[in-house]
């Protein structure tokens, strides 16, 4: 038995060797081989979830290219910035949305759960330090070990095949056609998955919204907290109290520009969370406008937005 | 719980440490660990279903010692019927109900009544098919006094429910299982090494090859009205090993588990896509199931035994019965029928016990003839295999007639490389390796142990490449 015990672990650790060996081998390899780099040199981005990827189509405004992507927590935008930023120089000044839905506890399970790992981890496991490999594994150590296999194999055969160019696989404007009608109004209202919670915070997105923050700032880049237009009706904001005490507590150091109250009638919206195609022409049209009137350099920019929005209302 | 998921990693070495160290000095102890085991893992997918197995237990056990308190043969068929009644009532309820509403309601609407289909929401537990058959199996041998019905019933319970074999077998017989229980088990170490071999070379069939295959198979077959015949071939041909490396790759894993605990189960593949006719297919292919009807259905009925008419009756019956055991839908009666056509001649002719050695033995190529009998044979279990998969007949017949109609000579739409490879070296291996119980058995036994291992990380890095979710064996659901 004792012999049994003994090769069997060993050849255990030899497999869990190999299998370690070939995973960091493999992200090392993807990292260094990694491109973010695409045709252009856009001086703005912006990095969120799907009310920025839905909202700015980036083909209407100069100089600027949406990297948000639906269903993405601080998380992996922390992960995707620091690559970003360190490979494409041209980039001055970054918008990071920051909503009242991205401070909800449930944000944590966009980091870790499964649903969220089949998808992200082959994407970002090369590109992820240790300690961000240790939280998953922490939180979901099922989830990382079966992702890690599948994310190996797939970076595996982008290697093979000499698939380099990330950065078409980390997001960009997301088009709805969907217009939103008075059904789908009501489905979202009576829709008992968009949580209320008011007290329950991710406290470990916020924390990655931060160290996103200092990473820009560490690399003198511009960043500023933007919130995109959402139907008054939302859900969304029920946490709004909770949302602007975080935002002047924790992130006072940081300019907020608030689009929320944008208007855009009911056929410009997908649904009460997300711009439809036509909503999101509007409005970038207008943001690229806003961008040109050199707003970014100007003092107390969300009063001018405000005006300008007020206007907007009038007409 | 799954073989290939982490539960069962974690499970396994547990069970075992508690099997060996804590529980080994006292039978009783051992067999009563293997139960709650056994019962942990079942109740792993529904614990409801737990309720199922012991009272099928419970029936066949009660039914063995009446059994053998009666000698009224009267009486005695009276129990034995029971006991059928039972197992196979469960079985009937929970697998075949809806079929047979939906197709009584099809018959009436056919002969111009209209009736209103109501069907049941019925979930099948896993593995009903398996352990209802083996426990038949007991109360038939105790009948026919073949075996002496326990008195143990620690130990009845622990065979009905071993946790290897519960869900997809092998479909021990109470013969070779049952006294394994009575026995003081001792800990052997070159079984345990070969158990666990067995149980990687499992683990690279499901997970490698069968899960690798799916992905195909499933793309294939689902859109297939999009593919060309060649593709379609090509789906066919994934699906042909699809089925065999998830059901096989179980077995494998079933019968390397239980060596580790110092018990040993029948060979349930021996190599099936190296046959070189139909009849020795069917000898090569889940052996337990076809032993299984032949000793308990063909040979009851007269076997081969008797009027022509006799053995193709007899023929069909088995191969439509074996068909209709693996699902409730008439595409699984119709893969029986046709391999009930495809074992007839052989029948007729005499020329189905010709092949009964493994082909080319001792050799490493095989003679011209027996390649293409093997081509030939594989050809026809391809074919068959379709009507396996397809959801339903129409659909079996479509991708058929499409296989063979439009650009059946052309380059497959897709051909996954890296698939095809690990194929070709996975065939490879079992080729050289078809004169053992499994084909890594004794593989590169004469090289030295560093490259005997190097081989081993091989596979077992292959299996973490190919792990994404666990994949659900194909056999759950019969």
């Amino acid at each position: 038995m004792k012999k049994f015990l003994f090769t069997t672990l060993v050849f255990s650790c030899l497999g869990v060797f190999c299998i370690t060996f070939l995973y960091i081998g493999i992200n090392w390899a993807t990292d260094k081989t990694a491109s973010f780099e695409s045709v252009g040199s856009p001086t703005y981005i912006v990095l969120g979830h799907s009310h920025p990827a839905c909202a700015f189509n980036d083909s209407l405004i100069d100089n600027f290219k949406n990297f948000s992507e639906s269903g993405e927590s601080y998380f992996y935008t922390y992960i995707k910035i620091k690559k970003l930023l360190e490979q494409r120089p041209s980039i001055q000044t970054v918008f990071v949305e920051f909503d009242n839905y991205q401070i909800k506890n449930h944000m944590n399970d966009w980091i870790w759960t499964d649903e969220h790992l089949a998808y992200r981890m082959s994407r970002y496991s090369p590109f992820m330090d240790i300690n961000e490999s240790n939280l998953i594994m922490a939180k979901n150590p099922k989830g990382f070990l079966t992702y890690s296999s599948l994310s190996t194999k797939k970076n595996l055969f982008n290697l093979f095949y000499g698939y380099h160019n990330y950065s078409y696989k980390i997001g960009g404007y997301e088009q709805i056609d969907r217009i939103l009608n008075d059904s789908l109004i009501n489905t979202q209202l009576n829709d008992s998955t968009i949580t209320n919670e008011i007290d329950s915070l991710s406290w470990y997105s916020i924390d990655y919204l931060d160290k996103i923050l200092q990473f820009c700032n560490s690399m003198k880049k511009n960043v500023f907290l933007i919130r995109c237009p959402m139907h008054p009706e939302s859900n969304g904001i029920k946490n709004e109290s909770t949302f602007q005490n975080l935002l002047s507590e924790r992130f006072t150091n940081t300019e907020f520009l608030d689009f929320y109250k944008y208007p855009v009638p009911n056929n410009g919206y997908g649904d009460l969370e997300h711009l439809n195609y036509y909503g999101a022409c509007n409005f970038s049209i207008w943001f690229d406008e806003l961008l040109k009137s050199d707003i970014l350099s100007q003092q107390n920019k969300q009063m001018r937005i405000d005006i300008q929005i007020q206007n907007l209302d009038r007409n | 719980m799954f073989f290939n998921s982490l539960d069962f990693a974690l499970f396994l070495p547990i069970v075992f440490i508690c099997y060996w160290f804590l529980t080994a000095k006292n039978l009783k102890l051992q067999n009563c660990l293997l139960i709650v085991s056994s019962y942990v893992f079942y109740g792993w997918w529904d614990y409801r279903f737990l309720l199922l197995i012991l009272f099928s237990t419970i029936v066949d056990y009660s039914v063995g010692i009446f059994l053998n308190r009666q000698s009224n043969t009267r009486n005695r068929k009276l129990l034995l019927w029971t006991s059928i009644f039972v197992n196979l009532g469960l079985l009937g309820f929970f697998k075949y109900c809806n079929f047979f509403i939906h197709n009584f309601v099809k018959a009436f609407s056919f002969f111009g009544v209209e009736l209103e289909e109501s069907t049941l929401a019925i979930i099948l537990p896993v593995g009903i098919s398996f352990y209802t058959f083996q426990t038949l199996s007991y109360t038939i041998d105790v009948y026919r006094k073949k075996l002496k019905p326990t008195t143990d019933f620690i130990a009845f319970t622990a065979f009905v429910s071993f946790f290897p074999q519960l869900v997809a077998g092998p479909i021990e017989r109470a013969t070779n299982l049952l006294p394994q229980f009575y026995q003081n088990r001792k800990f052997n170490y070159s079984n345990a090494v070969d158990g666990l071999r067995q149980i990687l070379w499992g683990l690279f069939k499901k997970m490698v090859i069968a899960d690798g295959c799916a992905e195909y198979a499933n793309l294939i077959f689902n859109n297939a009205s999009d593919y060309s015949g060649s593709t379609l071939i090509l789906g066919a041909l994934f699906f042909t090993f699809q089925i065999y490396g998830d059901f096989s790759g179980y077995s494998d894993i079933a019968i390397g588990t239980s060596r580790l605990f110092g018990f040993n189960l029948m060979q349930n593949f021996a190599f099936p896509y190296f046959s070189r006719d139909i009849a020795e297919f069917w000898r090569r292919w889940h052996i337990s199931l076809s032993t299984w009807f032949r000793d308990y259905v063909y040979i009851p009925l007269g076997g081969s035994r008797g009027s022509v008419k006799i053995k193709i009756r007899n023929i069909f019956i088995i191969f439509i019965v074996s068909g209709f055991w693996h699902g409730a839908n008439w595409t699984f009666i119709a893969w029986g029928a046709l391999n009930a056509i495809y074992f007839l001649p052989l029948l007729l002719l005499k020329h189905n016990r010709k092949n009964m050695d493994i082909v080319a033995k001792g050799s490493y190529f095989p003679s011209l003839k027996a390649a293409l009998q093997i081509v030939f044979t594989f050809s026809l279990t391809v074919v068959a295999w379709v009507f396996f998969r397809a959801e339903n007949i129409s659909r079996a017949w479509s991708y058929l007639t499409n296989m063979f109609s439009h650009n059946i000579v052309s380059i497959p739409d897709v051909i996954p490389w890296p698939t095809v490879f690990v194929l070709l070296f996975f065939i490879g291996i079992e080729w050289l390796g078809r004169d053992n119980q499994y084909a890594l058995e004794k593989f590169a036994f004469k090289a030295s142990r560093i490259i005997r291992w190097m081989f081993y990380l091989l596979l077992v890095i292959l299996i973490f490449l190919s792990n994404g979710k666990e994949q659900a064996f194909i056999y759950f659901q019969f």
